[in-house]
């Protein structure tokens, strides 16, 4: 600290000043200059120094960077980069999934300006989905900001990794360590064991069920010691994900006994039929092991014990026991009283034990046609149906679902109400030609012969059609839409109007975008 | 008609070549730019059309507004009750005409566009003819009584000024940590009602001083230094050389006046790139500083415009454009302050190889070389050329070919990363005594301004 300074801190008024000690140009500066105070004076020194040091400033040596690599992938373009900002903005719709797989499959880079925005992702989906584009930039980018560390983590060595999420486990916020926690069940779930059970008894119970929950990712017969004790655990949050989580390791100690009990509940009886002896009572043990006594309202005790038992134990169970297939299962069944219990249990069962795809496969659309079925034949209070459709339409694989959906529009393409939209929400995109033609004609014929109201719901779903039609149905789906003039109001068929200019819109960015990339690549090729 | 996406055709028809960064630059805030986005479809205009001299079209918001933009003498006009300019029925069709111009059709004027092109024109021709004859309606005698009045009234306030400096040096700096803003407002107060607006900008300023950082009683005493220096040389403004006494003048607070402007400035014309871009709230103004460089002279201005509230700009200036005009140059040493007088009607992206400093030394030196001349000057407008860029964290520096570096101000190092992966490029900016601001970088044979 110089002199002035120093007196300026303390003030004169405490430390007269002593000014002869600034620099020499400082003394020419202001040599024959009055003065009428030595405050002014220190002033006056103060500003004459501060320029000289402003004037002065000397840089540093500093070392250079290397720089990024060059990119292996075609550059984008001008066009492309637009598009890609516009869909990238968060107010529009989400293009970016299909943009991103075009680059990749044609191995153009992603733009280098939008690289800060698209590194600040932080969802798994989309950082999975944009790695394959990111390129040389990217990578360079993220050497310097450790938020963006997650583009390299693929070439990352495995010890690695294990040693970062070791850290963000023992040292991260709470969401870091779920994070860190669910990767390294993913990566090695036996150490993911290992770090819970050594924390399990010092965690708060919100704690210990959060951590409990990430076991669904890499869940084996080997956990079930640590979810025993999770299971005698005093809160009834902890035992409740212990159970769930038991329930579908199918020969942990709580499965067999669900098991043992289910195989007491059905049996195939002389005519060939599917009877149901639940007991009069819930047995004590059943409760026990979390079957809850008091059923929701609207339905029958003994029908909710049912139910919850079902629902516990694998449906491939019910094949080995009955030796009948799924669909002669459901057959067997009808008539009987307890049927849509049992059903809603199988459902239930079916949407709980997903690392058993082929239950999925087998069971899913047989369930699926029955309760659609149900659906058109019983109109009441169709709620609790669709919301059974969902759960399965989830489960069941995908290349299930169009045939499944297309079953259940073709049933209900007239019935109020009915939620369309979020059936087709839960289709993957794009869609096959075949359902994307199903979809075309079925909306084109509705708005050429359906009523107001049927039209105004199937026009709510163009905007996720224009996300999931097919690229060779493009064409198709931008021919005129024909409107039937008599059937709306100039409110609604302004309203379907504006939605079909939506749809028409979405579609030839598509179009363009996929025609851009086509051409770039060509361009590029030898 | 459902518009038609398609890449780029290069729009030989317009004068204005706009990108979409160009209308993202106008925009008045991120949520205009969204919501304008949303009209980025014909479905939401009628009677769209262009001609070499204009843009317009009826947009369907809330009602339906007409929408006009003079491409010839940008600038714009909607007929919507927005309070946010330019709305974003104006942005709506900017952007359509940056990103998809083709689906606006070229055609003649309406009636309604025609018109108030003619009410454009002919406003902007009283104006200049309003600025020629100024000097004639002013009274000469009346308007010297004023500045002797005004100069009175300055002197009396210096006297009660410096006697608070020195009771600050006497007090010590240290006990000044606790003071709010109200201490320092006090004062600014007083320098305002003594119409020193330049002297109350300092006094206010100094408040923002203590407690920031940790070398803040050397950055305190060094700016009551220069004012110190500031107030002595105003007091002995005639022994100055003409050129300072303009600056020292304009930093106590007085004016330029338009005749003064006419009289002594100094008319330059070249092709201006306008190469930055800033704004910030000042006194419930909204201040907007344009750097511009001349291609052919290679001097740099600086064009102040000022607007209240949210109240447009009066007018439009692009940065990442380069445009034929003369500046009006304000009196003053080394001066860079200056005013569009005319401007030709095309502006054009900016290309090219920029003039700049080869190394972080010649840029210093130069800046001693202003400092000299100018001893308050703020910031130096210069280009690095050669440069790349080093360090890590939230520590950046501008590197030199030969390895020195200058430290840089920048709230997000990331965009002039991803935008040079580490390669050399030129950094175009304004170096302030201390670190550089970069305002954009010429690589690959363009110039992108930084967001």
């Amino acid at each position: 600290m110089n002199d002035l300074l120093k007196t300026a801190l303390i003030g004169t008024a405490q430390s007269p000043p002593q000014l002869v000690e600034t620099a020499p140009p400082v003394d020419v500066q202001l040599a024959g200059v009055p003065v009428d105070s030595p405050e002014q004076e220190l002033l006056l020194r103060a500003g004459v120094q501060a320029i000289y040091r402003q004037a002065g400033f000397v840089p540093e040596q500093v070392p250079a960077l290397d720089a990024a690599l060059q990119e292996a992938g075609i550059p984008p373009g001008d066009s492309l980069q637009n598009w890609l900002s516009q869909v990238l903005s968060p107010e529009a719709i989400n293009l970016l999934p299909e943009f991103v797989r075009l680059l990749a499959a044609a191995g153009i880079h992603f733009p280098h300006p939008l690289l800060p925005q698209v590194l600040d992702f932080t969802s798994r989906e989309r950082r999975d989905l944009l790695r394959p584009v990111l390129g040389q930039r990217a990578r360079w980018l993220a050497r310097f900001n450790s938020a963006w560390s997650w583009v390299n983590t693929e070439d990352e060595p495995v010890e690695k990794t294990v040693s970062r999420l070791r850290d963000a486990w023992e040292e991260g916020t709470f969401p870091e360590r779920i994070d860190a926690l669910r990767r390294m069940r993913e990566i090695a779930p036996a150490f993911g064991r290992q770090w819970l059970e050594e924390v399990f008894g010092s965690e708060k119970a919100d704690q210990r069920r959060r951590m409990l929950e990430t076991f669904t990712t890499g869940l084996s017969d080997e956990d079930e010691p640590l979810l025993a004790r999770a299971y005698e655990d005093r809160s009834e949050k902890v035992r409740e994900v212990a159970a769930n989580l038991l329930v579908r390791l199918e020969n942990s100690q709580l499965s067999r006994r669900m098991q043992a009990r289910a195989a007491e509940l059905l049996a195939i009886d002389a005519g060939g039929r599917l009877v149901c002896r639940p007991p009069s009572q819930l047995p004590r043990d059943w409760e026990r092991d979390g079957i809850q006594e008091k059923p929701p309202d609207g339905r029958g005790a003994r029908a909710w014990w049912i139910e919850q038992l079902v629902a516990a134990v694998t449906p491939a169970m019910w094949q080995t026991l009955l030796q009948r297939t799924p669909s002669e299962l459901i057959k067997a069944l009808s008539g009987d009283d307890y049927a849509p219990a049992i059903r809603d249990g199988w459902i239930a069962a079916v949407a709980r034990f997903p690392d058993r795809p082929s239950v999925a496969a087998e069971w899913g659309r047989p369930l699926w046609s029955w309760v659609v079925q149900d659906l058109r034949t019983q109109r009441s209070q169709p709620e609790r149906r669709i919301e059974s459709l969902q759960l399965l339409a989830r489960a069941m694989p995908v290349d299930q679902r169009e045939p499944a959906i297309e079953e259940l529009i073709r049933c209900i393409s007239d019935g109020d109400g009915f939620p369309v939209l979020e059936f087709l929400q839960i289709l993957p995109t794009p869609w096959s030609t075949s359902f994307s033609e199903f979809y075309l004609q079925l909306v084109r014929r509705q708005f050429q012969q359906g009523n107001e109201a049927s039209m105004l719901r199937w026009c709510e779903s163009l905007l996720p059609a224009a996300l999931g039609l097919a690229s060779e149905c493009i064409e198709a789906a931008l021919e005129p839409w024909a409107l039937r003039p008599d059937a709306t109001h100039a409110r609604s068929s302004e309203r379907i109007r504006l939605q079909l200019m939506r749809f028409g819109e979405v579609l030839r960015l598509r179009q363009a975008f996929r025609a851009e990339v086509a051409r770039i690549r060509n361009a590029h090729l030898p | 008609m459902i518009p038609v996406f398609r890449s780029f055709p290069e729009p030989p028809y317009l004068t204005l070549q706009l990108t979409l960064e160009h209308v993202q630059g106008l925009a008045p805030d991120e949520k205009s730019i969204a919501s304008a986005r949303q009209l980025l479809s014909t479905r939401f205009w009628s009677n769209l059309g262009r001609s070499p001299q204009a843009a317009w079209g009826r947009c369907q918001g809330a009602a339906q507004y007409d929408v006009r933009i003079d491409l010839a003498q940008f600038g714009y006009r909607c007929s919507c009750p927005s309070r946010k300019f330019p709305c974003r029925h104006v942005l709506g069709l900017l952007l359509l005409l940056a990103s998809s111009p083709d689906v606006i059709p070229a055609s003649g004027e309406p009636d309604w566009v025609r018109d108030w092109l003619n009410r454009r024109q002919a406003s902007a021709e009283k104006q200049k003819v309003r600025g020629k004859q100024a000097p004639r309606t002013v009274n000469a005698q009346a308007q010297r009584k004023r500045a002797a009045q005004r100069e009175d009234r300055i002197q009396a306030g210096l006297e009660p000024l410096k006697r608070w400096l020195e009771d600050l040096i006497r007090g010590g700096l240290a006990s000044l940590e606790s003071k709010d803003f109200r201490f320092w407002e006090e004062h600014a107060k007083r320098l305002v009602d003594a119409q020193a607006p330049g002297l109350a900008n300092r006094v206010r300023s100094l408040g923002e001083v203590p407690g920031s950082g940790a070398d803040w009683p050397q950055r305190l005493l060094d700016d009551l230094g220069r004012l110190a220096l500031l107030i002595r040389a105003y007091e002995r403004l005639a022994e100055l050389d003409e050129s300072l006494q303009w600056d020292v003048r304009q930093l106590i607070g007085w004016t330029v006046t338009q005749q003064e402007l006419e009289r002594t400035g100094e008319k330059l014309t070249d092709n201006w790139a306008i190469l930055g871009q800033r704004e910030e709230e000042q006194d419930r103004l909204r201040v907007q500083r344009s750097w511009m460089l001349g291609r052919n002279t290679g001097r740099f201005a600086l064009v102040l415009q000022f607007a209240p509230g949210t109240q447009p700009f009066s007018e439009s200036i692009l940065p990442g454009l380069q445009q034929q005009g003369t500046l009006l140059f304000y009196p003053g040493a080394a001066s860079h302050r200056a005013r569009w007088g005319e401007r030709s009607e095309t502006a054009v992206p900016i290309s090219g190889p920029l003039p700049g400093a080869a190394s972080a030394e010649e840029l210093l030196n130069v800046y001693a070389d202003h400092l000299a001349r100018r001893p308050w000057l703020a910031a130096l407008p210069g280009i690095l050329k050669d440069v790349t860029l080093a360090g890590s964290g939230s520590a950046w520096r501008i590197r030199d070919s030969a390895g020195f570096g200058l430290p840089m101000i920048s709230p997000q190092p990331w965009q002039l990363l991803a935008l040079t992966g580490g390669r050399t490029c030129d950094i175009a900016g304004e170096w302030t005594g201390t670190a550089f601001r970069p305002w954009g970088l010429a690589c690959d044979g363009r110039y992108q301004v930084l967001p």
